[in-house]
């Protein structure tokens, strides 16, 4: 038997909260998440039962079937030593047809949307040209590519070209050594590979890539019209260079991927009319056959163009030319022209409501079955899950008009009904957001798929603003276009569209960690307890401390440190992406890149610089308990806590205790609210404002844990908020310390709404009943939240709706439990495929109800 | 005098035929394979508690054990 939530005295009466679905009654709590999938359609359900899911944790892959693939680094080096003298914009378009042109395809049995970026399903792509160490630890696993020596040979051949060793140059081997280990600071992106970009769909949707390549043409004439004028002017003359080679670069890239989806248009067709021996699917693979013939070469002219045209192109921006995590864009606007040709108008390609769910369907499972080529530290950090994959809704156009359509609907729906734990989805929240769509996200949440996350409509648009302000060529987005925006990742906002879109990571991501930061403190920038060396600046023995101030600078020195070195990292690495690492492709699909003939990767129109503090809340927390004990009350002194801290507590659990009974964020507490509220503002953003990045603008923090918590957690010390050297950090970037919010979810936003100044991008993470959640009464309550956390101006907050029951009968029999989602932080996964030690900090996280007095305060109308 | 160091602690020993490598408490550097990281500390709560291992085909301790952990006891 389900269990129901208890009846609360409200207002008067007594309110029971009955579940929503009676039938729900009968089914145990620990098998609740086995009963909610419904696909759409009998190939939807072929299509999850046989999908090949790639999902990592602890850097293994989950399936033993998984592995590397050789074709790319294969294609990609035999073009490189081929074009050897070419200039480097060309080499890498070459590289990338070289890729397209020979890669063999793959098209499986009951796909509607085609393509694949390795030769096999089971595989994923590497890069050589990004890291070597990434290459080598895949040379070294059970899912190396082979053959071995040839991959050997390939890793060693890019070693002197790669990114890595072009960064590694700039950076002391202290700081190298550093960041390597992940504790302190995240290592470069040139060392790991890891990247994001927001890729201009809306171009090669409505363009298509012929009027890509005539533009090209055009602009190379004009530009050697210019370069023949009399007299010759040199100064205006030679800059014609380099842009008639970026070009060229584009023409040769848009040849070679509108090539490649006509290849995939031949395979189809040669399937249809030569082996496929169902009537019904050779017609769709003729179907097929025509949409690829057609797109991305020429303009989508229908929805399942505008589907299939979409995948070519995240293919290829996220894994073909380069890696890249996520999948970020606005969806339902950007396929919702087509939705309206396709369903309202039937003019073409005339299709139903559900058939579009059976496309979102479809497309969710295409993502689930991506491999990603990532590093080891990257395949660590979002356990259970294929890779960071985040697409976006909602919102509102100019005007803060409503943009919810019924695309945003079909989309929500095919998620709930397919049960996937990739992509995520975020929901961009306005009161003017329809009702109706907003039901559809509480399904989502209710039915414990994690997402979608839900970010401030009005925040997110204003910060595209803000940030406009700093462009470098002055050509930052006019406040319409700042409501055209998604999440680049898990929570860092950056705008969509035909131009001015993140192409690279050095705009966001780079990771701090306060946690270790603290512990260090306390030991004069020493890592006694993970590496044994110096992690950052000497700031002092801490028993010489008079003041809490002292400490509080001492903190300030290590973090500033930390994150000057975290994106100093960032931008050597853009340097040279712009100068070795350039994506023909993707500027031949961007309007800046087009106009001005700069690469994609070199030019920075809108500044959107987002990096994370991971861990901050141990940090914050252990703040208040030593200003409290040791310099407001003195039971202790600072000598007692360091010893107690290098002795992991053993011997002192008193003193533990009543560190960890210290004040703690999350309570609507002001005495611990008031310092954390400071060391938010004073110190995480306000040394991230200090500093310039890239493109010029300042970096805000967005803390968003990911599976970071745990791997911090891993390799820091015991800490003065009374925990234990090993255990995770917080699961947020802003939730409190998980159990350790013991005042309600209302408590817990008002403490969270008490930081406003130069941040809004920190990671809420909030567990709900799922009796409440299930009831008659789960919108409302939760829309009254919604509506109350929006009133206060909080950026983000995300919900796991899943029993403590459901997870415990998981960890016993995990077999039975293959559709139980949880929300990590920042992305949602299997949780039987998430380790113990991360399983548990899910179960840890306070499961909320919602008492008489949250609900007075959230005027909730029962 | 230099201090010896005790064969349970994790120390440097060239040529070892227990290297960290091969050891099953031992994981993979997030970023660099020759090194690694060790996870034989674990908690009654689950927590594991790592050290960062230098040189993982020279380095060595007195908890050395063969084979490899589940992707589940590892973080």
């Amino acid at each position: 038997m389900a269990t129901v939530a208890e009846s609360v005295n409200y207002k008067g009466k007594v309110i029971n909260f009955p579940l929503a679905n009676q039938q729900e009654n009968e089914v145990a709590d620990d098998m609740l998440h086995e009963n909610l999938a419904r696909p759409t359609t009998e190939r939807t359900k072929r299509l999850k039962a046989r999908c090949r899911w790639k999902h990592a944790s602890a850097g293994e892959f989950i399936d033993s079937e998984v592995r590397a693939g050789i074709e790319r680094m294969r294609f990609i080096t035999e073009a490189h030593k081929a074009s050897e003298g070419q200039p480097e914009v060309i080499r890498r378009a070459l590289g990338l047809a070289n890729i397209l042109n020979k890669s063999t395809l793959v098209l499986q049995q009951d796909e509607f949307i085609i393509g694949y970026h390795a030769e096999d399903p089971e595989m994923f792509p590497l890069y050589p040209e990004l890291s070597y160490m990434a290459v080598q630890d895949y040379l070294m696993s059970d899912y190396s590519p082979q053959p071995k020596e040839e991959a050997e040979a390939i890793n060693q051949y890019w070693k002197r070209f790669s990114m890595q060793s072009k960064g590694e140059g700039y950076f002391s081997k202290e700081d190298l050594t550093r960041m390597y280990q992940v504790s302190t600071m995240e290592a470069p992106g040139f060392a790991t590979g890891y990247n994001s970009i927001t890729p201009p769909y809306e171009t090669i949707l409505q363009d298509g890539l012929l009027k890509r390549i005539e533009m090209a043409k055009a602009k190379i004439e004009h530009a050697q019209k210019e370069m023949e004028k009399i007299p010759w002017n040199a100064t205006e003359g030679l800059e014609w260079i380099s842009k008639i080679d970026v070009w060229k670069a584009m023409i040769i890239a848009d040849e070679a991927v509108i090539n490649w989806a006509q290849r995939h248009a031949r395979l189809a067709k040669i399937i249809a009319e030569s082996f496929e021996t169902d009537p019904a699917r050779r017609e769709e693979l003729l179907e097929i056959a025509d949409i690829s013939h057609r797109v991305p070469a020429e303009p989508c002219k229908g929805l399942k163009d505008a589907f299939q045209a979409k995948w070519y192109t995240y293919l290829l921006c996220h894994a073909i030319d380069r890696y890249a995590s996520g999948y970020a864009h606005k969806e339902d606007e950007l396929l919702e022209p087509y939705y309206n040709i396709s369903v309202e108008q039937k003019t073409f390609q005339p299709m139903t409501y559900t058939d579009v769910v059976e496309m979102v369907e479809m497309e969710r499972l295409k993502i689930s079955e991506h491999g990603a080529g990532k590093s080891r530290a990257y395949r660590e950090i979002f356990p259970g899950s294929n890779d960071l994959f985040i697409l976006t809704v909602g919102g509102t156009k100019p005007g803060y008009v409503d943009a919810c359509s019924d695309m945003t609907d079909a989309i929500l729906e095919g998620a709930r009904n397919i049960r996937t734990t990739e992509p995520s989805i975020v929901f961009r929240w306005h009161p003017s957001g329809r009702v109706k769509t907003k039901q559809h996200v509480f399904e989502c949440i209710r039915d414990g798929l994690g997402y979608p996350s839900i970010k401030h409509d009005i925040i997110g648009t204003e910060q595209m603003k803000y940030y406009s302000q700093f462009s470098k060529n002055k050509n930052g987005v006019t406040d319409d276009e700042a409501h055209y925006w998604a999440l680049v990742l898990c929570m860092s906002p950056g705008v969509c569209g035909r131009r001015k879109t993140q192409k690279t990571r050095s705009e966001g991501g780079g990771s701090i960690f306060p946690a270790k930061m603290m512990e260090i403190v306390l030991a004069d920038g020493f890592d006694w307890s993970y590496s044994a060396m110096q992690l950052g600046p000497h700031t002092g023995e801490p028993t010489e401390f008079k003041t809490f101030e002292q400490l509080w600078e001492a903190f300030r020195t290590q973090y500033a440190y930390a994150v000057s070195t975290v994106i100093r990292a960032k931008d050597v690495c853009r340097y040279f992406e712009g100068k070795y690492l350039q994506m023909p492709f993707v500027s031949s699909i961007d309007d800046g890149a087009m106009e001005l003939g700069r690469d994609a990767v070199e030019l920075s129109e809108q500044p959107n610089g987002w990096h994370n503090p991971i861990t901050t809340i141990v940090a914050a927390n252990s703040m208040v308990a030593i200003k409290k004990l040791i310099y407001d009350e003195k039971k202790y002194t600072m000598q007692q806590l360091v010893t107690a801290l290098r002795a992991n507590w053993e011997g002192h659990e008193a003193m533990r205790l009543d560190f960890q009974n210290a004040p703690k964020w999350g309570n609507d507490d002001d005495y611990a609210d008031s310092i954390i509220k400071d060391f938010y503002e004073d110190i995480i953003g306000g040394e991230m404002a200090k500093i310039t990045n890239y493109s010029g603008g300042p970096v805000k923090p967005v803390g968003q844990a990911v599976g970071l918590y745990m791997e911090i957690g891993s390799r820091t010390g015991p800490t003065p908020d009374g925990r234990f050297g090993g255990d995770a950090g917080d699961d947020g970037g802003i939730s409190p310390y998980m159990g350790t919010d013991k005042k309600g979810p209302t408590a817990v936003l008002r403490s969270v709404a008490k930081v406003q100044k130069n941040q809004k991008a920190n990671l809420l993470n909030q567990r709900l009943s799922v009796p409440i959640m299930r009831s008659i009464h789960g919108f409302s309550i939760w829309k009254s939240y919604m509506d109350a956390w929006e009133q206060l101006n909080i950026d983000h907050v995300q919900f796991n709706v899943v029993s403590t029951a459901e997870m415990k009968a998981a960890q016993q029999e995990p077999e039975k439990h293959q559709d139980l989602i949880v929300r990590v932080s920042g992305f949602s996964a299997r949780f039987v495929d998430i380790p113990t030690y991360g399983q548990n900090t899910i179960i840890a996280r306070n499961e909320q109800a919602f008492g008489a007095n949250d609900l007075e305060y959230l005027n909730t109308q029962l | 005098m230099e201090e010896k160091i005790p064969a349970n602690i994790m120390h440097d020993e060239i040529g070892t035929k227990k290297p960290c490598s091969s050891c099953k408490w031992q994981i993979a550097d997030p970023t660099n394979p020759l090194r690694g990281q060790c996870t034989v500390n674990r908690n009654a709560m689950g927590g594991v508690w790592k050290r960062w291992i230098g040189n993982v085909s020279d380095m060595t301790c007195g908890k050395h054990e063969e084979g490899k952990l589940s992707f589940r006891e590892h973080v």
